[in-house]
């Protein structure tokens, strides 16, 4: 007997329809996602393998628990001429039981809880084999990367050996932020006046999207970052060329002028060293304490190798950016520097150039590997 | 029954308006016509006393005068809430406000424990 | 009658109404727990609404990639002023009306112990949340997240930011939770004393309903957790106004003590937004079961039990703060631990159902979803409290899907229970039934459209109180999938406000007791009297209007209690 708005429903139409829908959950099965599920790192491996045994644990008590409610809502609906049911109250052995068995449940959990806690936490950072220091300072709404062991400083792309260690330590002088690469570690908070350290190994080589895991203001939405992992060698090359300063464009050509306009009104904000007056890589977390010590936007030494724009709101590639007609509708930089406010709405970057300069300032960019 | 109710309505104080008045009868009305309150009040009657429906009338008429009164109205909880509206928007935007606010929060309080209830 | 001499017309006095007399003044001076109980669920029902749009406008930016409906300024004191509706003027204010005019009925009281302090709660929730509306029109709408960390909360915008003034945006949030804890603060006195004081004879603690129960532990939790917040806001206060550094790094201040102090009355928050739906559903499958509450005692003591629990796991909202190891585990594990009474609750309520003879009237239909729902909100919030994986999901998607299922699937299901359930004892209407169920199966797939995607978006990576994402993130079907939900959601809503209009204007016509139910609310007129009882009721059970009715069968001749 259903109840009437369903008196004339098909009985197949009901799984079917389940179906469906249920189906349309796996088209998004998130290619290109930052997902969790594909780990590449141990300490990443060890948090979402905690996902499976709460996913299995979860859906055999999801199962049992609708189960017996769809069963009562079945066998017990009423019936014409169904009798009053016995009155009972209650049964103490029972619901001890039915107390008891969830605690042992959730106490086995627990103890694959308290075991991942300790393996990931800062204190079980490994002590043998290669470690890389990497100062994380979040912006709003970019970050910075520092290597304090190399002097390096760097925006936006976090590059790394595989296979090392990373330890990160998280320093932010403005709001709270929060380091995330999903396919390599958990989040950790960056908190104001708090030395926070995490740590983690990449075991592939890849680009490993990272995001800010904690609302920071108005554009948190566009606090991107990638790691790049890469071998050792690749990252021992990458550091000895991060150190140099910046390249200085052959005089006369386009990318000369783009120098010239950086120098003039771009060098207030954004370091560049060799070009920028007095501007030297540096650690932030120890210098810039308050907010005026040091540089408002990203270093830019060598922008022409990365590949993230402005706290990753946009990536670029150099095939894009070749001089041409369509520079400014192709080229991401160019749009970036025509507009930054369009792209970007709230952030600290003002700037009014003609098309020309875009054009100079991108071959500029591009010189700066 | 009508001479009745007017009786008990000049033994009522003053305070009492038209409007109370009218209520008053229409309920009486009400909660004799209503069967189940009565029906149950009769059988406790009954239960506890041990006399039919000429006690339990009874009772309930005495009821009437008094116990039927929910409890007063009052406006002063509205004002005090607006008063300290008042006082809290004014602690972070303007001071001016904040001691009006403030006075007037002391004038509802002492307002609110000075009412007479009864 | 008609004809009056003059003689009789001396009696009465000719003076002016006062204002208590006029329609507006009735309800403006009003200290009857009915009344006001009836003003906190309408005008709670209003900011439901508010809330509604605000997510509708949430879901309509985030259908797609790279949405442009709202600013970035807009988007986040949109998803701001969403939480703080739906939380602080939304459940709370329905909960506390349903708690107003039913507690006193059911445990056989003239009214609630303060009458005036009761119409005191009500307005300073209507003004107060006028004034946190009234923010949007200053253009200066909370938007730091309805939990508002500190140090974006002192700085306003940001430090950086060259291109905005602090504005009043912080104020606003801590003026109006403040000015709403103050209501909650008196509503609770009331409810305490109220429960503690007023029940009639024979109802010992151990007789009253199970919603009464839940409304006592839900107010001693919010006199105990509002000082915590009060507390937070007035030293943020200090810090704005003042110039003082409670939450600033740079002069030994910490922002971590917002978080402490905000979670320490946050947590406890949640349970005083489930704990009456929990009462609710205690109440109604018991009457559509036509059996008794299965375990009363487990579910009222487990009621108790996540109260105290409630104050020892804030933390759990903190673990990727980077306390230390210590710390982690001790509230994994209290996390954990209040899991168990919550769990007990379940299998109770299935085994109230079980071996009964189930009528599927509406309120029953939400009560049962209820059941379903909150049972996913539980398994994903246990799965919250693996650290590791905590570490993972916190602050994405995941932990949104977990929040609405336990208050959407668990609060509002609760309160869409209620008041099918106790409308006819309100308004003396029945609410049509058909109109109800097209309600409850919008409800159910609408919510479950919206928020079971969500799991996977958190799974996928998607951070939290984000305006909008990129294209090529994989998230974009999802998103879809759940703006689509929630307005399924809000045709369910509009389905209901319909239903409330058509039936109070021919619905059909309610008695006093239309369901048969089992407590003493029941035993009045629909709705009741002014003065609620003629006589004191009689109590001896737990059930004792089914007592009235079936002596024979009477709870007290089967067992004591």
């Amino acid at each position: 007997m259903r109840m009437p708005l369903f008196r004339r429903t098909k009985r197949w139409l009901v799984p079917v329809t389940g179906l469906l829908l249920f189906s349309i959950l796996f088209a998004a099965c998130g290619e290109n996602s930052p997902t969790i599920l594909n780990t590449h790192g141990p300490v990443a491996a060890q948090e979402t393998f905690l996902f499976w045994v709460i996913l299995v644990i979860s859906t055999i008590i999801f199962l049992g628990v609708e189960g017996v409610l769809i069963f009562n809502i079945v066998r017990y609906r009423e019936r014409p001429g169904m009798e009053a049911p016995k009155q009972i109250h209650g049964n103490t052995a029972v619901e001890i039981a039915w107390t008891a068995a969830p605690a042992v449940v959730l106490l086995i959990v627990l103890v694959f809880t308290v075991r991942g806690v300790l393996a990931v936490a800062p204190e079980s950072q490994p002590t043998t084999g290669n470690t890389i220091n990497v100062t994380a300072i979040g912006h709003q709404w970019w970050w910075e990367f520092y290597y304090p062991d190399y002097n390096i400083t760097t925006a936006d792309s976090m590059v790394i050996p595989v296979n090392t260690t990373i330890h990160v330590n998280l320093y932010s002088n403005n709001v709270i932020h929060s380091f995330w690469v999903p396919a390599l570690t958990g989040k950790t908070d960056l908190i104001p006046g708090h030395d926070n350290t995490k740590w983690f190994v990449a075991n592939d080589p890849g680009t490993y999207q990272g995001i800010c895991a904690e609302f920071c203001g108005t554009q948190h939405a566009n606090m991107r970052f990638d790691v790049v992992a890469e071998s050792s060698d690749a990252f021992n090359t990458w550091a000895i060329n991060a150190k140099q300063a910046a390249t200085t464009p052959a005089a006369g050509t386009t990318a000369a002028q783009g120098e010239a306009i950086f120098k003039e009104q771009c060098a207030t904000c954004h370091g560049i060293v060799g070009v920028t007056p007095k501007y030297q890589m540096q650690d932030s977390s120890k210098v810039c304490t308050t907010t005026q010590a040091c540089l408002l936007g990203p270093d830019l030494t060598h922008f022409g190798s990365r590949h993230l724009i402005a706290g990753g709101v946009l990536s670029w590639d150099a095939q894009s950016c070749q001089p041409g007609p369509d520079l400014m509708t192709k080229c991401n930089i160019a749009k970036w520097l025509h507009d930054p406010q369009a792209i970007k709405p709230g952030n600290d970057m003002n700037v009014n150039l003609t098309q020309d300069q875009i054009t100079q300032l991108v071959a500029y960019l591009l010189t700066l590997k | 029954m009508t001479q009745d109710q007017l009786e008990t309505q000049t033994e009522v104080p003053v305070e009492q308006s038209a409007a109370d008045v009218s209520a008053l009868e229409l309920e009486q009305q009400q909660s004799s016509a209503d069967a189940p309150q009565d029906v149950s009040t009769d059988s406790q009657a009954e239960s506890s006393e041990g006399t039919p429906k000429k006690r339990a009338k009874k009772k309930a008429r005495k009821l009437t005068e008094a116990d039927m009164q929910p409890p007063k109205p009052s406006f002063w909880p509205l004002a005090l809430a607006l008063a300290i509206v008042i006082m809290m928007a004014g602690s972070a935007f303007n001071a001016i406000f904040f001691a009006i606010g403030g006075v007037l929060v002391l004038v509802c309080v002492v307002g609110w424990a000075l009412e007479r209830r009864r | 009658m008609a004809t009056r001499t003059i003689g009789d017309s001396a009696t009465t006095v000719v003076r002016r109404r006062s204002l208590s007399e006029s329609y507006l003044g009735l309800w403006l001076t009003t200290t009857d727990h009915k009344l006001i109980g009836l003003m906190y669920i309408v005008t709670g029902f209003f900011f439901f609404l508010v809330g509604g749009m605000e997510a509708l406008l949430i879901r309509t930016q985030l259908a797609q990639p790279n949405g442009k409906v709202l600013s970035p300024e807009e988007y986040n004191a949109v998803f701001t002023m969403h939480g703080v509706t739906m939380i602080f003027l939304f459940v709370i204010p329905v909960l506390s009306g349903f708690g107003n005019y039913v507690v006193p009925l059911m445990i056989g009281a003239r009214d609630m112990a303060f009458p005036r302090m009761n119409a005191f709660g009500y307005w300073l929730v209507l003004f107060g949340g006028v004034f946190l509306q009234a923010s949007f029109l200053f253009n200066a709408a909370p938007d730091g997240g309805w939990f508002q960390y500190a140090p974006l909360s002192e700085l306003s915008c940001g430090a950086n930011a060259v291109s905005c003034a602090p504005g009043m945006n912080p104020d606003f949030w801590v003026l109006g939770t403040m000015l709403l804890g103050i209501s909650s603060i008196a509503g609770s006195l009331n409810f305490v004393v109220t429960i503690l004081k007023l029940r009639a004879p024979g109802m010992s603690i151990n007789r009253m309903p199970l919603f009464t129960w839940m409304m006592l532990v839900t107010s001693f939790l919010l006199l105990f957790a509002l000082p915590s917040l009060t507390v937070a806001s007035f030293l943020l206060l200090l810090d704005r106004h003042l110039g003082m550094h409670f939450y600033q790094w740079g002069f030994g201040g910490d922002p971590l003590l917002w978080q402490h102090l905000f979670w320490s009355f946050g947590h406890p928050e949640v349970y005083i937004l489930i704990l009456p739906a929990f009462g609710i559903i205690s109440e109604v499958l018991p009457v559509f079961s036509r059996k008794p509450i299965f375990g009363y005692t487990f579910i009222a003591w487990s009621g108790v039990a996540i109260g105290f629990l409630s104050f020892t796991v804030w933390a759990h909202h903190m673990f990727a703060v980077g306390l230390p190891s210590i710390a982690q585990v001790f509230f994994a594990t209290s996390t954990t631990l209040i899991a168990i009474p919550t769990a007990v609750k379940i299998f109770n309520w299935l085994a109230t159902v079980f071996g009964g003879k189930i009528s599927f009237k509406v309120p029953m239909l939400f009560a049962l979803g209820f059941v379903a729902m909150f049972l996913i909100g539980g398994l994903n919030g246990a799965a919250l409290a693996v650290v590791p994986f905590d570490y993972q999901i916190t602050d994405t998607y995941f932990v949104v899907a977990h929040i609405h299922y336990v208050l959407f699937g668990g609060s509002v299901m609760g309160i869409f229970a209620g008041i099918y359930y106790w409308f006819p004892k309100f308004t003396g209407k029945i609410l049509g039934e058909r109109l109800g169920q097209w309600q409850f199966w919008l409800l159910m797939i609408g919510m479950n459209l919206t928020f079971f995607p969500m799991h996977i978006l958190g799974l996928l990576g998607m951070a939290r109180r984000i305006y909008t994402y990129p294209a090529d993130q994989g998230w974009n079907e999802l998103n879809a999938m759940a703006s689509v939900g929630a307005f399924i959601i809000g045709i369910g809503v509009m389905v209901f406000m319909y239903n409330v209009i058509a039936s109070l204007k021919n619905g059909q016509k309610a008695g006093s007791d239309p369901w048969d139910a089992f407590t003493l609310e029941w035993d009045t007129t629909s709705p009741p009297k002014k003065y609620n009882f003629l006589e004191l009721p009689v109590v001896r059970s737990r059930r004792p209007f089914y007592d009235k009715k079936y002596p024979e069968k009477a709870d007290w001749k089967q067992v004591t209690h």
